[in-house]
């Protein structure tokens, strides 16, 4: 009866609990509205959206933590406002999105959103964004449709769209590699199966023999069905549109049976985590499209100083997107440094925006909010290490 | 398909082995709790990570030969088997044997390995990261023969004699020695089991670190083959290897070798002609169509008794 | 009832939780208050917060609660481990999209079409499945789940990987807009709560719900009763999902967008915990369990210690998390472990028991029992013969051959004709053929092994005989199903003892009557004449049956808490419901004392006079020949000899196989 007696205690703390904490976090985001702290600086606060925990966090952990970086270094130089970011884990799952979204809206200390990281997620929340004049820029939902499904003047994204990459992809494909027959698999995802049906469909125009079309799962670790065929085909390129644990790990497989035909994957590959999946010799030669840049201190300027920063702030390197999400987050600052520390003003702001020299690239953006088409870059995994090989139309030349 | 058919099959036998291994688990703790132990796909993660980090400790940072090689894998896989048994007996004191003690319903325990699934991935997350661990690679990859021009490496023949052997002993372990006994015993029937001096919980203990044993082997083994770790590795093999446990008729040992072993081939298989986006689906309409002609699984319930 | 009454009814139990047993022993007065109280906090206190509390409100937790509630019907009512659930709720969410999207169909004429297809795709699914048992179904439900995912996903009319975008809101209703707010969506919720609740309360009181009772806990004693097993689980499984259709509409016309990976199979096993976290069965447990799986993950995003806990979790684990919402999952899956242990029976459980104890009359549960009233026996007896006399005049062509007040000796009631049964190359029954006349007492006797039982399970239709005929009332009956044979009019006990363990007396006594009605989910929803009618009369025909075998006054006890006598009369009692022609007791006698046997030759002579044939399986000579009007033995799976027990006894083959020994040893 005692042990019974105790968890009826605790059952109604627990319920207590439950409804204080309802109210508690009410209250929470009323007070934060529009405070200032005793510096005489203003607060104002970045929202962080995307997957924090689950099976898709790492790519949202490279954003926050670009973001992270951006901010310090805003509050380190700013003489008006204090930055702050807020997390709001959506586990990049289109169905907790909403839920998330009605704790950022309301929360008017909330300026403007870097995310959210994925395109469904992004989907999920856009009307609600739009209806509440919240800009949000996105550093990596690729999405073809995004900006125009529905349309809305919040959306805004730092990296092209898979249309774009696949162009790139496309044309260095056709123009550098001119493969006589080429293997396309994708993951199955959003991402990663739009970009291949981009490929797919210009290699077709182009007149390029596809003799292998395959997919993967992402959350499997055995790729040796699609390994077989590729083999059997006996192609001189193979194409994944993916992300790139799951590239390393079909790149591993593939060589570790032998077959030498040159790999290629796209942006969401850009990480060196494919290098990790593939394992040293598995990864090398593996080639790598982005329309961006990846930041590694080796490289120097600001992509260099970016990385070395990044390892000060949050002690790792870099990864896919996080000189994105440090670009985003600096457009947004730059933003409120102008004085636009309100959602309207920050949104036109935005909307206003000729160009920002980031360290990804310079950006511009459309009236739709996707970025002007940049150029594509090509990276190749060498000795274990990503490196760059130049600009995709340059090396087609 | 035709040239590839030799090829997909020793492949499909390989993963059918991992398979079969993390199944064994299932099957005993199946047989004798009547449990579906979800949390089962941990202690597999947990032992794909022991290896790894033996792997660090004894400085393996290229591939090995000879007798450095057989030294290393056997210590490596040693050392998974051991922390995956002791995660498993750790699991089974803390979060099992209570709700035992109480007569809870099956379901209630099932929910509980559910929530210490989710707590393992979750702890191995905020200590590990959520990105992959690379493994260095221990084994050379080579072509040791070839069977009608399919090529057989090192890493396949290891993954396939290991498992292979390993639920033999398991087999003859159950079948021939006295703790086997009382596992067979309490399986068929706990209550006259215990009259008949068995010690239910020592016979529960083993059944979990005899799961967790080979879970840590298969775990071993895995980490060897894919060379890469990370927290939610364990989710999917856990769920194939269910799926194997039954389709070779849960509870019963040999079955869920068998299981394990056709589920890889079904899976290559099927992947080969219908293409990779297809590979559940056609191994859970294999394993619907088996259980609606056979409805215990291919070779029915040995471990514990055909419910009337 | 009185209130000392309602207390003592409520210990009985046992089970029940502390909130189960306050609630059961107040006043009806007060338990409207606090329902009222109850209903104006769900509907009022949502107006008071933040938008973010409300829009969690709809989802996770409102949706959680309204598929927690479909998968009780399958898991927690039907007893069937469904673990691919999140399908059905994806069915409805794809056909409302692609329905709005693709052929432009308003969002609310969906609605009816999604609860539609999810409950198609439910029978679909259910069909060829559930057939198979336990755990069984549980991995192919998973397969399903799976299947439904990764075909939306490979569909490219569906938006494969993508999805599907822009699916539109409901239309305004009443000067409300659904727009993006949450609060609409929210009531709209309770309204389909609401549904639900009425839906699974009234088929949980119906002949549907003591089916699925009954197949819960003995599929094969409720086949034997006349359940409609494969039937019952059909609706089970159709119901369930057509909530997970109800549930899908819901999500897809709030969220506008969805895409394969919004239905993973965690989802599914989430809602599984929320029904057994709460307490299988249980409505209120269900409601609870959804709202703190739902609730509790959110609550940990920023709960007010989040910090501290952060800090030290960080400490111990070496992680680097910056904000608790980084460990709510480590945290959630921490509480589940740590509610089952402590909480295994789960938060509310089931109150069915509770429930019947409330239903019942001034009488329950208060009585002490023991030796029945030979007056009140008496009373039931003739009010029984009144009872089967009525039946007749409702038409059924089955209770009318069960009549016995027609029954006239001579008459065969069930004749074997030749039957063999042989398993693999065992031949446990060769040839057999025996003939049962109306009115008459037949006993079958015969060593351990002689393929007595196999009889029973031939005529009843658990085993199909390898050849011969089993004909009832001159029709044949061969290899019919169980269900099927019980209706005809065969109705039979068991060997050892199989009763629905966790059901009252009443309860299983019903399970009986119900084999005679005829009212399903549809007639029991909408409270049809007939159905009012059938629960009448079961009702009073199994209180009427239970004062017949002499345990009346135990009618609300949970069957397994009875004595082993009055345990076997009450299996008499539920077999004597469905209303047969023949009775098959096997082995009535098994295990009771003297004083308890001679009742029984009462009951059974008692039971021969109310009209009804009786066969017998027996070890116990003196009860044999002291009952039997006719005695057939067999020896090695074939008849040696059959007569009037004086000349049993008196035959040199049954002396020299059988008696000889058995006689001593009995």
């Amino acid at each position: 009866m005692s042990r019974k007696g105790i968890w009826r205690g605790l059952a109604v703390l627990f319920a207590a609990a439950l409804v204080l904490a309802a109210c508690g976090s009410d209250k929470k985001n009323d007070e934060a509205t529009g405070g200032s702290s005793n510096t005489g600086k203003k607060a104002v606060t970045l929202a962080f959206v995307g997957p924090l925990t689950g099976p898709n966090a790492n790519l949202g952990i490279n954003i926050r933590d670009g973001m992270q970086v951006a901010v310090q270094e805003a509050n380190e130089k700013s003489k008006k406002y204090t930055y702050t970011i807020k997390d709001f884990d959506t586990q990049g799952d289109p169905a907790q999105a909403p839920g998330q979204a009605a704790k950022y809206i309301p929360d008017t200390s909330i300026v403007g959103i870097v995310g959210p990281t994925y395109s469904g997620e992004t989907r999920a929340v856009l009307k609600d964004l739009q209806a509440n004049q919240l800009v949000m820029i996105s550093p990596s939902a690729t999405n073809v449709t995004l900006n125009s499904d529905p349309a809305t003047d919040v959306f805004h994204r730092v990296i092209p769209d898979d249309g774009v990459q696949s162009q790139g992809i496309a044309d260095y494909v056709t123009k550098k590699l001119k493969p006589k027959s080429v293997a396309l698999i994708h993951d199955n995802s959003d991402y990663g199966k739009g970009l291949w049906e981009g490929v797919v469909k210009l290699l077709d125009q182009a007149g390029i023999k596809v003799a292998v079309t395959d997919a993967v799962d992402p959350k499997g670790q055995n790729y040796s069905v699609a390994v077989n065929k590729v083999k059997d085909a006996k192609v001189d390129l193979v194409f994944y549109g993916g992300y790139y644990n799951e590239a390393g790990r079909l790149k591993k497989q593939l060589t570790d049976a032998g077959v030498t035909a040159t790999f290629l994957s796209g942006d969401g590959s850009l990480d060196p985590g494919f290098v990790v999946s593939s394992g040293t010799a598995g990864g090398e030669g593996a080639l790598i499209s982005c329309p961006c840049r990846l930041a590694t201190a080796e490289l120097g300027g600001d992509l260099g100083a970016f990385a070395t920063k990044y390892k000060e702030v949050v002690n790792k390197t870099p990864g896919t997107y996080s000189s994105e999400a440090y670009d985003a987050s600096n457009i947004l600052i730059q933003g409120i440094e102008a004085g636009n520390d309100t959602r309207p003003k920050l949104l036109a702001y935005v909307e206003g925006l000729d160009s920002y020299n980031g360290i990804s690239k310079t950006i511009q953006f459309n009236p739709d909010g996707n970025v002007k088409a940049g150029d594509v870059f090509v990276y190749q995994v060498k000795g274990g290490k990503i490196v760059e090989l130049g600009k995709a139309s340059e090396l087609a030349g | 398909m035709q040239h590839q058919f030799w090829q997909v099959t020793i492949d499909g036998l390989t993963v059918g082995s991992i398979y079969a291994l993390i199944a064994l688990g299932y099957t005993m703790v199946y047989g004798v709790l009547r449990l579906i132990n979800f949390a089962h796909s941990e202690i597999f993660m947990i032992g794909v990570f022991a290896a790894l980090f033996t792997m660090h400790a004894l400085g393996v940072d290229s591939e090995r030969t000879g007798l450095a090689l057989g030294g290393t894998l056997v210590a490596v896989v040693a050392a998974a088997m051991v922390a995956s048994a002791t995660a498993a007996l750790v699991m089974e004191r803390i979060a099992y044997r209570p709700l035992r003690r109480r007569g809870a319903p099956r379901l209630a325990a099932l929910i509980t390995a559910i929530g210490v699934s989710f707590f393992l991935q979750e702890l191995f997350a905020a200590r590990y990261g959520r990105d992959y661990l690379g493994f260095p690679r221990l084994l050379k990859r080579e072509t040791l023969f070839k069977i009608f021009g399919a090529e057989v490496k090192t890493q396949m023949v290891l993954v396939i004699v290991g498992a292979v052997v390993l639920a033999i002993c398991l087999d003859r372990f159950v079948a021939g020695s006295r703790l086997g006994r009382g596992i067979r015993a309490t399986a068929q029937d706990p209550e006259t089991a215990a009259l008949m001096g068995v010690n239910i919980d020592r016979v529960v203990m083993l059944t979990f670190v005899l799961g967790g044993l080979l879970a840590g082997a298969a775990g071993a083994l895995f980490g060897i083959f894919f060379e890469l770790a990370r927290f939610d590795i364990g989710f999917l093999p856990g769920i194939k290897a269910f799926t194997a446990a039954v389709l070779g008729g849960i509870g019963n040992i040999r079955g869920a070798l068998i299981g394990g072993l056709l589920l890889g081939l079904l899976e290559n298989w099927g992947g080969t002609v219908l293409g990779g986006q297809w590979i559940d689906v056609f191994a859970f309409t294999v394993l619907v169509v088996v259980l609606m002609f056979r409805p215990t699984g291919l070779l029915g319930e040995a471990l514990g008794r055909a419910r009337a | 009832m009185s209130l000392a009454a309602r207390a003592a009814a409520a210990r009985r139990v046992g089970v029940i939780d502390p909130v189960s047993r306050w609630w059961v022993r107040q006043h009806r007065l007060l338990r409207w208050a606090v329902a009222a109280v109850g209903l104006l906090v769900v509907l009022g206190w949502p107006l008071l917060l933040s938008r973010y509390s409300q829009t969690i409100l709809f989802f996770p937790v409102a949706v959680y609660v309204l598929l927690a509630l479909g998968l009780n019907v399958v898991v927690g009512s039907a007893g069937l481990l469904d673990l691919g659930y999140v399908a059905f709720f994806a069915v409805g969410a794809y056909t409302t999209a692609s329905l709005t999207t693709s052929h432009h169909w308003a969002t609310w004429a969906t609605l009816p079409v999604a609860v539609l297809v999810a409950l198609v795709a439910g029978v679909v699914l259910g069909a060829p499945t559930l057939r198979l048992r336990g755990d069984y179904l549980a991995i192919v439900t998973l397969g399903f789940g799976e299947i439904v995912r990764i075909v939306a996903q490979n569909t490219d009319s569906l938006g494969g990987p993508r999805g599907i975008n822009n699916i539109p809101h409901p239309a305004s209703v009443g000067g409300v807009d659904f727009e993006l707010l949450p609060l609409p969506y929210y009531y709209l919720a309770l309204v389909a709560l609401g549904v639900t609740l009425f839906v699974v309360t009234r088929l949980r009181d119906a002949r549907v719900g003591r089916s699925w009772a009954a197949v819960r806990e003995d599929e094969d004693a409720a086949e034997a009763m006349g359940v409609h097993t494969f039937t019952m689980k059909l609706w089970a499984f159709a119901i369930g999902a057509s909530v997970g259709g109800l549930a899908g509409w819901l999500y897809a016309s709030k969220v506008t967008f969805i895409n394969p990976d919004t239905f993973p199979f965690t989802f599914s096993v989430i809602i599984l915990a929320a029904v057994v976290l709460g307490g299988m069965g249980s409505r209120a447990g269900v409601i609870a369990g959804a709202f703190a799986i739902a609730a509790l993950p959110e609550y940990l995003r920023d709960a007010a210690a989040g910090q501290w806990i952060t800090d030290r979790l960080n400490w111990i684990t070496g992680g680097q998390a910056r904000t608790i919402t980084e460990y709510r999952v480590l945290l959630f899956g921490a509480a589940l472990v740590a509610m089952m242990v402590f909480r295994p029976q789960g938060l509310i459980p089931s109150r069915q028991r509770a429930a019947e104890l409330v239903d019942a009359g001034p009488t329950a549960g208060l009585a002490t029992g023991g030796t029945p009233d030979e007056a009140r026996v008496e009373d039931a007896v003739e009010e029984l013969s009144e009872a089967l006399a009525t039946r007749a005049d409702d038409a059924d062509p089955v209770t009318d051959a069960a009549l016995p007040v027609a029954a006239t000796a001579g008459d065969r009631v069930l004749e074997l004709r030749e039957v063999t049964m042989a398993f693999g190359g065992v031949v446990a029954m060769s040839e057999v053929s025996l003939t049962v006349e109306r009115g008459q007492i037949f006993g079958i006797i015969g060593p351990n092994g002689a393929g007595k039982t196999t009889i029973f399970n031939c005529v009843t239709g658990v085993f199909r005989p390898t050849s011969g005929s089993v004909v009832l009332n001159g029709r044949d009956i061969t290899g019919q199903k169980p269900h099927r044979i019980t209706e005809a009019g065969i109705a039979r006990t068991f060997q050892n003892i199989r009763l629905f363990p966790n059901m009252s007396a009443l309860g299983n006594v019903l399970v009986g009557t119900d084999a005679r009605h005829r009212t399903s989910v549809p007639g029991a929803l909408l409270g049809l004449p007939r159905h009012r009618r059938e629960e009448r009369t079961g009702r009073a025909e199994a209180e009427r049956l239970l004062e017949y075998v002499g345990i009346g006054a135990h009618r609300h006890d949970v069957a397994r808490n009875l004595s082993y006598g009055d345990q076997r009369r009450l299996e008499i009692a539920r077999a004597i419901a469905t209303g047969p022609s023949i009775l098959l007791l096997d082995e009535p006698a098994a295990g009771m004392n003297p004083t308890e046997k001679r009742g029984l030759i009462d009951l059974i002579r008692q039971i021969r006079d109310s009209g009804l044939t009786v066969v017998l399986i027996e070890h116990d000579m003196g009860l044999v020949m002291s009952v039997c009007d006719r005695v057939a033995v067999l020896d090695f799976g074939q008849k040696i000899a059959e007569g009037p027990p004086a000349e049993i006894q008196q035959d040199e083959r049954v002396i020299a196989a059988y008696l000889g020994v058995a006689d001593d040893a009995s």
